[in-house]
């Protein structure tokens, strides 16, 4: 049995053990390591309620400390149900707070625009971005991440959060563990990424004619639900009701196409008295959707073509120092016992992979457009700072 | 054309159009277009004729400042590139590739992306959606044009009605003035006419009484041929003493009918160095001045006005007399500037103390006027140096005066290159600061 904490050359600790405790430890560790500039949490939901004070201590760190609470964690190959992986940046990092993903009045242009000085817009060649996964603006976020920063660097993160415990305190951020909310840090290193999911369409394309954020309320001018159930019925050889749709949806997301690239998933996770349908990240009126389905082995070679897409895109120059694997949580529960296979697959032995199980992924798919994804798996690979070994 | 192309084009497609105001619609339409071809930026750029090409709209924020979109909008600018409807132009930069969309009547699409190439008829269709971009903006400009012309007659209206107030309120300042004038011409006026009139009934009476006495007594001294050495009958004494008395009385009636004919003067030189001022005839008789003199001299004059309110005047003279401030300005005119606020704090003072002061403060030489009088309210600050215009103004004003005097002092102050600023507090008292450049007297 592995030991219950290990810190690697690398500078990143995983705490198998898990607990906020046991967190603050870690971090206390990281902080005291020669040369670390801010720190990056990936912790487990098994953690279970913060304790009191924990806000004051993630204040107080001296460097910058940002991350987020997630169903489970990625270390290397391994599933960790429980846990928490402590990764010390030796590079700058500046970190910011977005505050109300809730909020419509809020312009996250005009926010990013006035919060991130001038230096972090121009220099800005990896951004690491944790959202509320279940917050209904996450959407409008990227978009305005995208208006704002543009493909200048790449994008790497998901949404932090429970399926089981409503309003969890999910962000941890300099201001404290929060929720409802986006924590952004710019580190000043180079990056790869890559994004692949392997779900297909069985279905469409509808064209979305009523939505608002993450709820599909029509889709050709039907109740989306109505849409949906007959499809993934005729399908599954199944009546679809509201006992048996979370086990159903996990194997029939949506998709909103594109040209020449994969389509951007979107999961399903609650359905209303009414016929619409919320999904985890927007789904804008006037897209056209698909109704997807998935291979167990089509999504574990996606696996595969996102660690190749990244290690294609790492840029000249750049010594890796680590490796971030973003699966979704819901992609877990339909793989079941081959997530293990696919972490085989995505890990690659030159150096450490962390990550975590998150309520929807955050990335550029190399040099194009950035989105909020779902039931897919992204890959980063981290450069290391600048006159580190 | 693949099934998945014509679905993106149709999204890309119904994006645009949606709103009037054309940054936000085309947002919107390159957000869409960007997502669905996987596009690193987009931008639309405007080229009106003989102008430098401008980007109206662009993803991401800094994309002005990319150097392959400004190199591209110097060539629409100078033209040597040209994008014809339906032929989308294809450049490669230092960046993403460029693809070049014709907005006829409006300008072009540009959009980078890299390593990726799209058919034929993928790019024609692409250019059909271009003109609906551009048939979007031209109507948003329209629009706009529309919203500014509205903008301006709304701001017309308004211009035109606030003249309207104002012509109104010039008109009811003037028949205030006109009443307060004629008050205020009236009100000398009757004393002269009627104290002249009984000041003659009384020297008539004197000259007539005396004329009939008179005779009798000098031929009476003159048969005598004492010249005078008889005294004089009790009848002529007492009819003598009589016409002294009445003489005085002439002499008093005399001395109101000046004072009074003195105020209208003063009321007709202020009306004509207002007008003058206006008119910007009112040149400034620069001389040496003395501080220590000059509020002398006010504070003298203002005296018995004081006096009569039982108002203590206060000054600086006796540390002037130590080092007095010999300057440059126009002697008569400061003076009239003191005189009219010195009778301002006079007027709304109700006993206290009204002080004078003068200072040097830096490359200024400063009077100050204080009163411990009614104060001014914040909102009728900016008001009272408006000619005509009285803090009690209309029909319920406590205060002789048309009005006058703080208008006129602003004016003549400004004539001699200062300000006139007024601190106040409603209740406790006003403080007046005349501010002149100090330019020091020559020796």
């Amino acid at each position: 049995m592995p030991s219950s904490k290990k810190q690697t050359a690398q500078g990143i600790i995983i705490d198998r053990h898990g607990g906020w405790d046991s967190l603050r430890a870690a971090i206390g560790e990281a902080i005291s390591t020669p040369g670390v500039k801010g720190i990056m949490v990936l912790a487990g939901e098994a953690n279970g309620p913060p304790p009191d004070g924990i806000d004051r201590f993630f204040q107080n760190c001296p460097v910058p400390v940002f991350g987020g609470v997630f169903p489970s964690l990625i270390a290397n190959d391994e599933h960790l149900k429980r846990g928490n992986i402590i990764i010390g940046l030796q590079a700058p990092v500046n970190a910011y707070v977005v505050p109300s993903l809730s909020d419509p009045a809020i312009d996250y242009d005009r926010f990013l625009s006035e919060s991130i000085p001038d230096g972090d817009f121009e220099n800005a060649k990896t951004m690491f971005v944790f959202v509320d996964g279940l917050a209904p603006r996450v959407g409008a976020l990227i978009c305005s991440l995208f208006n704002t920063f543009g493909l200048q660097g790449n994008f790497i993160g998901g949404g932090a959060g429970s399926l089981t415990t409503q309003g969890l305190r999910c962000l941890i951020t300099p201001q404290g563990l929060i929720r409802d909310a986006a924590v952004l840090a710019i580190p000043a290193v180079a990056s790869a990424v890559s994004v692949a999911h392997g779900w297909t369409s069985i279905a469409g394309p509808y064209e979305v004619t009523a939505s608002e954020n993450n709820t599909i309320f029509t889709l050709d001018w039907e109740p989306a639900l109505d849409v949906y159930r007959r499809v993934v019925g005729a399908h599954a050889g199944m009546t679809l009701s509201a006992d048996n749709f979370n086990a159903t949806a996990q194997s029939y997301p949506f998709g909103i196409a594109r040209i020449g690239a994969e389509f951007v998933v979107r999961d399903p996770v609650a359905l209303r008295p009414d016929g619409a349908m919320t999904c985890v990240g927007d789904v804008p009126r006037g897209s056209m959707l698909h109704i997807m389905h998935g291979k167990t082995e089509v999504l574990l070679a996606a696996a595969g073509s996102v660690r190749a897409g990244a290690e294609k895109e790492i840029p000249q120059g750049m010594v890796p120092h680590f490796d971030i694997f973003m699966d979704c949580v819901s992609r877990g529960f339909f793989l079941g016992n081959d997530i293990t296979r696919e972490l085989h697959i995505a890990y690659s032995s030159a150096r450490p992979m962390v990550g975590a199980f998150t309520l929807g992924e955050i990335a550029n798919s190399g040099r194009e457009h950035l989105e909020f994804h779902n039931k897919t798996s992204v890959m980063a690979i981290i450069g290391k700072a600048n006159g580190t070994a | 054309m693949e099934p998945l192309e014509q679905q993106a084009l149709f999204e890309i497609a119904m994006s645009v159009g949606d709103g009037m105001d054309m940054r936000a619609m085309l947002q919107t339409a390159l957000s869409v277009t960007m997502r669905q071809l996987g596009c690193a930026m987009g931008a639309v750029v405007q080229t009106p004729p003989g102008e430098a090409a401008k980007v109206v709209q662009g993803i991401p924020r800094h994309i002005a400042n990319n150097p392959d979109l400004a190199n591209l909008c110097q060539c629409l600018r100078d033209g040597t590139l040209t994008v014809t409807d339906g032929q989308p132009v294809c450049i490669q930069g230092a960046g993403p590739q460029l693809l070049v969309f014709s907005l006829p009547g409006f300008g072009v699409l540009v959009l980078g992306v890299y390593g990726r190439t799209y058919s034929k008829a993928m790019l024609g269709t692409l250019a059909l959606i271009a003109k609906k971009i551009s048939a979007a903006c031209i109507a948003c400009q329209q629009i706009e044009i529309i919203r500014d012309t509205k903008e301006k007659l709304r701001a017309g209206l308004e211009e035109a009605r606030e003249g309207r107030r104002m012509a109104e309120e010039a008109n009811r300042l003037k028949s205030e003035f006109v009443a307060n004038m004629s008050h205020e011409l009236l009100t000398p006026l009757t004393s002269i006419i009627g104290y002249s009139r009984i000041a003659a009934e009384r020297m008539n009476e004197v000259t007539g009484s005396l004329n009939n006495h008179l005779p009798q007594q000098v031929a009476a001294g003159g048969a005598n041929g004492s010249g005078g050495g008889a005294p004089p009958a009790p009848e002529f004494e007492e009819r003598a003493r009589l016409a002294g008395l009445k003489s005085a009385d002439a002499a008093l009636f005399n001395r109101i009918v000046v004072k009074q004919g003195e105020r209208l003067l003063e009321l007709i030189n202020d009306l004509m160095d207002l007008s003058m001022l206006d008119a910007g005839q009112m040149k400034v008789q620069e001389g040496v001045a003395s501080a220590r003199i000059l509020l002398y001299t006010v504070v003298n004059r203002q005296s018995t006005f004081a006096g009569e309110k039982k108002i203590r005047l206060t000054s600086n003279i006796n540390e002037l007399i130590a080092k007095d401030i010999l300057f440059m300005t126009d002697n008569t005119r400061l003076e009239k500037v003191l005189d009219h606020l010195g009778q301002n704090a006079i007027k709304y003072s109700d006993g206290g103390t009204v002080g004078f002061s003068a200072a040097l403060n830096g490359d200024r030489v400063e009077f100050k006027v204080t009163d411990q009088g009614i104060g001014i309210p914040e909102n009728k600050r900016s008001a009272i140096f408006d000619a005509f215009r009285q803090l009690d103004g209309g029909s319920t004003r406590s205060q002789g005066g048309v009005g006058l005097g703080l208008a006129l002092a602003k004016k003549l102050v400004a004539a001699m290159g200062g300000v006139i600023e007024v601190a106040s507090e409603v209740g406790k008292g006003s403080e007046f600061t005349v501010s002149l450049p100090y330019r020091p007297a020559k020796d």
